[in-house]
């Protein structure tokens, strides 16, 4: 089933909204990495680390690869992309309404100098 | 109008009589922990302030209006001369507020009261005049109640 725009940023900005998960992608972002390896760098149990993962692979964050017997996880990018495109649409938003004020109080202060 | 000479147009100046001894107003301006009291956001507070006061120490506070974000005003000191005069740079992080700026402030002694003298340069932008002289009229407000409460 194919999520919905807006879905999808939910699931992202959920998935974010944890520093656990932030030190997982944080861990992913160096490369790519087995299970174990991402569970031993924290003092979470195996079953939490699961349910993080979870989270994370829902959300297109985190992708997983068996290879036999070893789940292989990887960061991936569409995920990411879409919830930094609708962060980067609000810094242009605020930017532009700071321009327009900038404009504004500019012009108010020529006419008091009038 | 008044014969003054008229400031550049990036230049604030503010001028304030405190009933209260230079020392302590010198003291409210650069004890961390005095400097929060008055030194703030209209309608907000600040917290967590550094105070590293001496030529070259750095200064920091942070700021917070609810429901915004915090954000972060700091800066270095360039002159330290109590309890007679303040010389230091102002940054704004994560806050619309303009460039940085420079802040002189000068305490006069008139008849035991002081008068602040604060002269703040480089304002390049039309919101940084209107952010900064909004903010100081409320800061030194702020700071007249917090000195002259006996």
């Amino acid at each position: 089933m194919v999520k919905h725009l807006e879905d999808r940023l939910d699931d992202t900005f959920a998935a974010l909204a944890d520093p656990t998960r932030r030190a997982i992608l944080q861990r992913l972002a160096e490369g790519e990495a087995s299970v174990g390896e991402v569970a031993a760098r924290f003092q979470v149990s195996a079953p939490a680390i699961s349910r993080h993962l979870r989270v994370l692979e829902n959300a297109g964050l985190v992708k997983r690869e068996k290879q036999g017997r070893v789940h292989r996880l990887h960061m991936e990018r569409e995920s990411m992309d879409e919830a930094l495109g609708w962060i980067a649409h609000w810094g242009r938003f605020w930017e532009s309404r700071l321009d327009a004020l900038e404009d504004l109080l500019a012009e108010r202060e020529r006419e008091e100098r009038r | 109008m008044t014969a003054a000479p008229a400031a550049p147009r990036t230049t604030l100046r503010l001028e304030r009589r405190l009933a209260a001894s230079r020392e302590r107003v010198f003291e409210a301006w650069t004890d961390p922990e005095l400097l929060v009291r008055w030194f703030t956001p209209p309608g907000g507070s600040s917290y967590d302030p550094e105070v590293d006061l001496r030529t070259g120490g750095d200064w920091r506070v942070t700021m917070r209006r609810r429901p915004w974000p915090s954000y972060e005003a700091s800066g270095t000191y360039l002159e330290v001369d109590p309890p007679a005069r303040l010389v230091y740079t102002l940054t704004w992080k994560r806050a619309p507020f303009g460039p940085d700026s420079l802040v002189t402030v000068e305490f006069h002694e008139i008849d035991g009261e002081t008068q602040v003298v604060l002269t703040q340069e480089r304002l390049e932008t039309a919101r940084g005049r209107f952010f900064h002289g909004r903010g100081w009229r409320h800061s030194l407000d702020r700071l007249r109640e917090l000195v002259e409460l006996a």
